[in-house]
C-alpha cells in the first residue's frame, strides 16, 4: 500500500525532535483505562485564565511548520496553533480514538469507492491575523508539504493522491497539484489513486492545516506560522522556550474540540526527563501549574506512588496503540517452518518481559498483533497459549515434530540502546525463557543508530529480531498493512513486512477493507484479518506499553488521550 | 647491578611486614579468589546469575522485589534484581570477573605501551625524543571520556566488549606511564653502568632490557599498581553509560546503572554494587600505596 512507508514506529522515536508525540508509551488495558483527575472541581464554562507551564524534553529544533511536523492526531502543542480538516475527539476514554470534524463540517464525504473525498468548511473561521480561512489555503498547505525543502511529514499523501508521486510542491515550475480542487472558498475535494477508507484519519495531520499563501516564508515559516488555533506564538526560542498567548479571533463557537482554558501557555523546552519527573513530582510553586507533553513517569516515581496517595492521585494513564513482538523472517531457516514459529510462540515468558518494562502498570502482555488499545480492530485470540510464563513442554514437543528433538540455536537481533523499548532487558529475558524449551538464543546487539537499517533491509534482515510497531492513527490499516501486505515488501531498506509474507488472498482482503467507509465495519474487518493472520504465527506478539504521566497538583481536567498516549493539552485548566 | 628477579621476593616480604600492606594484600587476594571461584560460590548459594525469578517480584508496583530489603533471604544472600528477579550475589561475583579482567588487561596494555614509548623516547636521539614526547603530550590532552564513548559507539557490537574495553583504556591511558618511564630513563642512561655496557658494544635493545628496565621497576610497579583501581572505575563508568559488556553478562557498572532508578524504593540494590566497587578500589589503592612505600621508604611522606 504505502510505496514508501516511513516507519510508523518512527513516530515514537521522532517525538522528541518533532512536536508532541510519544516517547515510550503505549497502551493496553482493555479499552479506556484512562482516568480523569481533578474533574470534580472542573467546569468548562469557568475554566479560563491563568498560565499553564509545560515541561518538555523536546527542543523543537525543527520549529513549528505544519508541512514539516510529523504528528499523531495533530500532536499536542501543534494542535493549539493549527486547526485541520478533521481532528481526534477531545475526550477521555475509548471515544478519544475517533476522528471528528475540525475546520470541516463533517469527517468527509466519500464517493467513487472511497477514492474521492469532499470537505466543506465551517463558516466564520479566521486566522490569528483576522483574515478568513479558505479551502484554497488548505490546498496550499498540503502542496507545501510536497516541497523538498519542507520534507519531514508523513508519507501517505505522496502515495495516495493522484499525481502525488511526481508533484514537487508549489515553489517550482509546476505549482498546482491537480488532484486537490477547490470549487469554492468553503469546499475542497481530494482525488485518490486508490480507495482509502482511512482518509479522515490522515486529514487530522498538521499537513491539513491552512497556510495563507501571502504569509508563506518557506523554510522560515517554522519560527512564526500563522495560527488558526486558539493560541498564537508570543515568543519562540528553539531549545529553550515557547510562549503561547490567545488568538483573539478564535472562539469556542467554531471549535468544539479545544477548550483552551489557560490565557497563556509557557513551554520550557530541552529539559531532561529526570528534571521533568522531579519537578512534576514535587509540584512546588509554578510547577503546580505544570504538565508535560512528552515525558513518561520514571519507574522510581511510579514505585514511590504506591505508598503516597497524593502522588498517585496525580498519575494519569492512557494508551497509544503499539505492539512489541518477535519478528520472524519466514524466508530464512528455521522460521520457514511454521512448527518452529509455533514453538517460539509457546515458549515466550510474557511476565518477565512485562516486568522488564517496569511491571504491569507500564506494560500489558499481548497475544494478538492488534493491541486492545486500537479499539474496533482488536480481535482477541490466543492460538498458542503460553500462559503467564511460557509452556516449555509444548514448545519442546513442537520442536521435536519440526525435526529438532535436541533443541536448536538461533540468533536474536535487538536494539542495543538500553533505554529503547526493544532493548537489552527484553533480549536477556527472552534468552532465559527460551532456554527452558531447549532453544539457545544467541544475542546480536545492533547499535540503535543502525538497527532499523539492518533489520528493515531484505538483504540484511536477521532470521529473528525484536521489533516494535506503533500506528500513525488508531486503525487496523496502518497497523496491519505495512507488516503483512506482500506488496509492501520493499527490496532493500525500509521494509516493515519482516516476515516477508505474501498471500494474494490477504492482499485482496486488504483492498476490500480499504473501500469500507463505515469506520466500525472497517475496524471489525481489520480485527478479523488480524485473527486470521495470527494462526500463521508470523510474529510472536509480546506486550503493549501503557503510558503513565504525572501532572502538577493544580492542573485540572487532565487525561491521557487514547489516540496518542499523552495529555490532551487543549483540555487542561489551571483555574 | 640488581637483577630483576631479586626485587620480587623482597617487595612481597616488605609488603607483608607492614600491617597496612598485609591487609591490602589479603583484601586483593580475597577479591581475586572470589572472582576465580564465582561458579563455586554461586553453586554454594544454589543460584546462577541469569535465572529469572518473576514469582518474587511485585509487578503491579513497578517490578521491585516483593520482600523488604531488596529480597534478601537465605536463598538470595544479597537479594534480587528489580524487574528480573536475578540473584544479586551471583551477578556480583560474576561481575567481579569482568571488573578484574578489564582492569588487569587495560593495565597490562598501558604498561607495555608506556614502557615502549618511554624507553624509545629516553634512549633515542633528539628527534625521536621530541617526536615521541610531543605525541605523549598529545595523547595526554585527549578528552579521555569522550574519546572512549565515541570509540565504543563506533565499533560493532559483535566485537567482544571486554577486549575492546581493554584496548580502548590501554590506548588512551598509557601516556602518564610513558612520561615516568622517559624521565627515569633519562636519569639512568647517564649512570656509569649504562655507559660501561655501551662501551662494551651492547645494542640499544640490550641496554634497554638489561640495564635500564631493572632500574625502572620501582617507579613503574608503584604507578601501575595505582592504575589498576583507576581502570576499574573507568570500566564501571563506561558500563554505567551502557557502553560496557552486553547483557546478560553481569558487570558492576551495569548493575549501578540499572540501580539508579531504584535508589529511592530499593536502596539495597544500589548499595551492594556501589559498596563492593568502593571496597575493591580502596583495596587496590591501598595496595598501590603500600607498594610505593615499600619500594621507596624515603618518599613515604610524599
Amino acid at each position: 500500500m504505502f510505496n514508501n512507508p516511513l516507519p510508523a514506529r518512527r513516530i515514537k522515536l521522532a517525538s522528541l525532535s518533532a512536536a508532541a508525540l510519544l516517547v515510550g508509551g503505549l497502551a493496553a488495558a482493555c479499552g479506556g483505562s484512562s482516568t480523569t483527575t481533578g474533574a470534580t472541581s472542573f467546569n468548562a464554562a469557568s475554566c479560563t485564565g491563568g498560565t499553564l507551564n509545560v515541561l518538555d524534553q523536546s527542543t523543537e529544533d525543527t520549529g513549528l511548520d505544519p508541512a514539516v511536523l510529523y504528528t499523531s492526531g495533530g500532536g499536542a502543542i501543534p494542535r493549539l496553533l493549527f486547526r485541520t480538516l478533521t481532528t481526534r475527539d477531545t475526550t477521555a476514554g475509548a471515544k478519544g480514538r475517533t476522528v471528528v470534524p475540525d475546520l470541516a463540517t463533517d469527517t468527509g464525504e466519500a464517493s467513487e469507492n472511497a477514492t474521492v473525498w469532499t470537505y466543506h468548511l465551517k463558516s466564520g473561521l479566521k486566522y490569528a491575523n483576522g483574515e478568513a480561512i479558505t479551502s484554497a489555503d488548505i490546498k496550499y498547505g498540503i502542496e507545501r508539504s510536497f516541497s523538498s525543502v519542507l520534507a519531514g511529514g508523513p508519507p501517505y499523501l505522496r502515495d495516495w493522491l493522484v499525481g502525488g508521486s511526481t508533484y514537487q510542491g508549489p515553489y517550482g515550475s509546476d505549482p498546482d497539484l491537480a488532484s486537490i480542487t477547490t470549487p469554492n472558498p468553503t469546499t475542497i475535494v481530494f482525488h485518490l489513486r486508490k480507495p482509502e477508507g482511512d482518509f479522515p484519519y490522515l486529514a487530522a495531520e498538521t499537513q491539513f492545516a491552512p497556510v495563507p499563501k501571502a504569509d508563506d516564508t518557506g523554510k522560515n515559516y517554522n519560527a512564526d506560522p500563522v495560527s488558526s488555533g486558539p493560541y498564537t506564538i508570543q515568543s519562540f526560542t528553539k531549545g529553550k522556550e515557547l510562549v503561547l498567548v490567545r488568538n483573539t479571533y478564535w472562539s469556542r463557537g467554531t471549535d468544539s474540540q479545544r477548550l483552551a482554558c489557560p490565557d497563556k501557555i509557557d513551554i520550557s523546552l530541552g529539559l531532561s526527563s529526570t528534571v521533568i519527573d522531579q519537578r512534576l513530582a514535587s509540584s512546588i510553586g509554578q510547577d503546580a501549574d505544570a504538565i508535560t507533553t512528552d515525558t513518561d513517569v520514571d519507574t522510581a516515581t511510579l514505585a514511590k506512588s504506591a505508598s503516597q496517595p497524593s502522588l498517585k492521585a496525580r498519575l494519569t494513564s492512557g494508551n497509544f496503540p503499539d505492539t512489541t513482538y518477535l519478528a520472524f523472517n519466514t524466508k530464512a531457516a528455521p522460521f520457514d517452518n511454521q512448527l518452529v514459529r509455533e514453538a517460539f510462540s509457546y515458549a515466550v515468558d510474557r511476565t518477565s518481559l512485562v516486568n522488564a518494562q517496569g511491571g504491569s502498570q507500564l506494560a500489558t502482555a499481548l497475544t494478538t498483533y492488534d493491541p486492545p488499545s486500537i479499539g474496533g480492530a482488536y480481535h482477541p485470540y490466543d492460538y498458542f497459549p503460553a500462559g503467564a510464563s511460557g509452556n516449555a513442554a509444548k514448545a519442546k514437543q513442537l520442536l521435536a515434530q519440526a525435526g529438532y528433538p535436541d533443541g536448536l540455536t538461533v540468533t536474536l537481533a535487538y536494539d542495543s540502546n538500553g533505554s529503547s523499548y526493544d532493548g537489552p532487558a527484553n533480549a536477556a529475558a527472552l534468552q532465559q525463557a527460551l532456554a527452558k524449551a531447549g532453544i539457545t538464543l544467541k544475542l546480536d546487539a545492533i547499535d540503535d543508530s543502525n538497527f532499523d537499517a539492518v533489520v528493515t533491509n531484505t538483504k540484511t534482515e536477521p532470521a529473528l529480531s525484536l521489533f516494535s510497531w506503533g500506528a500513525d492513527w488508531p486503525s487496523g490499516a496502518p497497523f496491519l498493512t505495512p507488516i503483512f501486505d506482500g506488496r509492501d515488501i520493499v527490496q532493500g531498506g525500509g521494509n516493515f513486512n519482516l516476515a516477508q509474507y505474501s498471500d494474494p488472498s490477504v492482499e485482496a482482503e486488504i483492498d476490500k477493507i480499504n473501500q469500507i467507509t463505515d469506520n466500525s465495519k472497517a475496524q471489525a474487518a481489520w480485527g478479523d484479518l488480524d485473527a486470521q493472520l495470527g494462526k500463521l504465527a508470523l510474529t510472536v506478539p509480546l506486550y503493549t506499553v501503557n503510558d503513565v504521566v504525572l501532572h502538577g497538583s493544580n492542573v485540572k481536567n487532565t487525561y491521557v488521550d487514547q489516540w496518542r498516549g499523552w495529555y490532551d493539552i487543549s483540555s487542561v485548566s489551571v483555574k | 647491578m640488581s637483577r630483576n628477579n631479586d626485587a620480587q621476593p623482597t617487595l612481597r616480604a616488605r609488603l607483608w611486614a607492614r600491617p597496612g600492606g598485609r591487609v591490602a594484600l589479603i583484601l586483593v587476594g580475597l577479591i581475586i579468589l572470589i572472582a576465580l571461584l564465582a561458579p563455586v560460590l554461586t553453586a554454594l548459594e544454589g543460584q546462577d546469575p541469569n535465572t529469572y525469578h518473576d514469582n518474587l517480584l511485585n509487578s503491579a508496583t513497578g517490578g521491585g522485589p516483593n520482600a523488604p530489603f531488596g529480597g534478601i533471604s537465605a536463598a538470595h544472600w544479597l537479594g534480587i534484581e528489580p524487574t528480573t528477579g536475578r540473584d544479586v550475589f551471583a551477578r556480583l561475583v560474576y561481575g567481579a570477573r569482568i571488573s578484574l579482567l578489564v582492569a588487569a588487561g587495560a593495565t597490562l596494555g598501558q604498561l607495555l605501551l608506556g614502557l615502549l614509548v618511554g624507553l624509545a623516547a629516553g634512549l633515542g636521539n633528539r628527534w625521536a625524543d621530541t617526536l615521541l614526547s610531543r605525541f605523549t603530550d598529545l595523547v595526554l590532552s585527549f578528552p579521555y571520556l569522550f574519546f572512549s564513548i565515541a570509540l565504543l559507539a563506533i565499533v560493532p557490537q559483535s566485537f567482544p566488549r571486554p577486549v575492546l574495553l581493554c584496548v580502548i583504556l590501554a590506548g588512551l591511558y598509557w601516556a602518564p606511564t610513558a612520561r615516568i618511564v622517559r624521565a627515569e630513563t633519562l636519569v639512568l642512561r647517564e649512570r656509569e653502568f649504562v655507559a660501561a655496557a655501551r662501551l662494551y658494544g651492547a645494542s640499544v635493545w640490550r641496554v634497554a632490557r638489561k640495564e635500564i628496565l631493572p632500574g625502572l621497576a620501582a617507579p613503574v610497579v608503584t604507578f601501575t599498581a595505582l592504575m589498576v583501581p583507576s581502570n576499574m572505575v573507568a570500566e564501571a563508568g563506561l558500563s554505567f553509560l551502557g557502553l560496557g559488556v552486553q547483557p546478560p553478562t553481569p558487570s558492576w557498572g551495569q548493575m549501578l546503572s540499572t540501580a539508579t532508578t531504584w535508589f529511592q524504593t530499593d536502596p539495597e540494590y544500589v548499595l551492594v554494587p556501589a559498596l563492593t566497587l568502593l571496597l575493591c578500589v580502596l583495596a587496590f589503592v591501598a595496595l598501590g600505596e603500600e607498594i610505593r612505600r615499600a619500594v621507596d621508604p624515603k618518599g613515604a611522606g610524599r
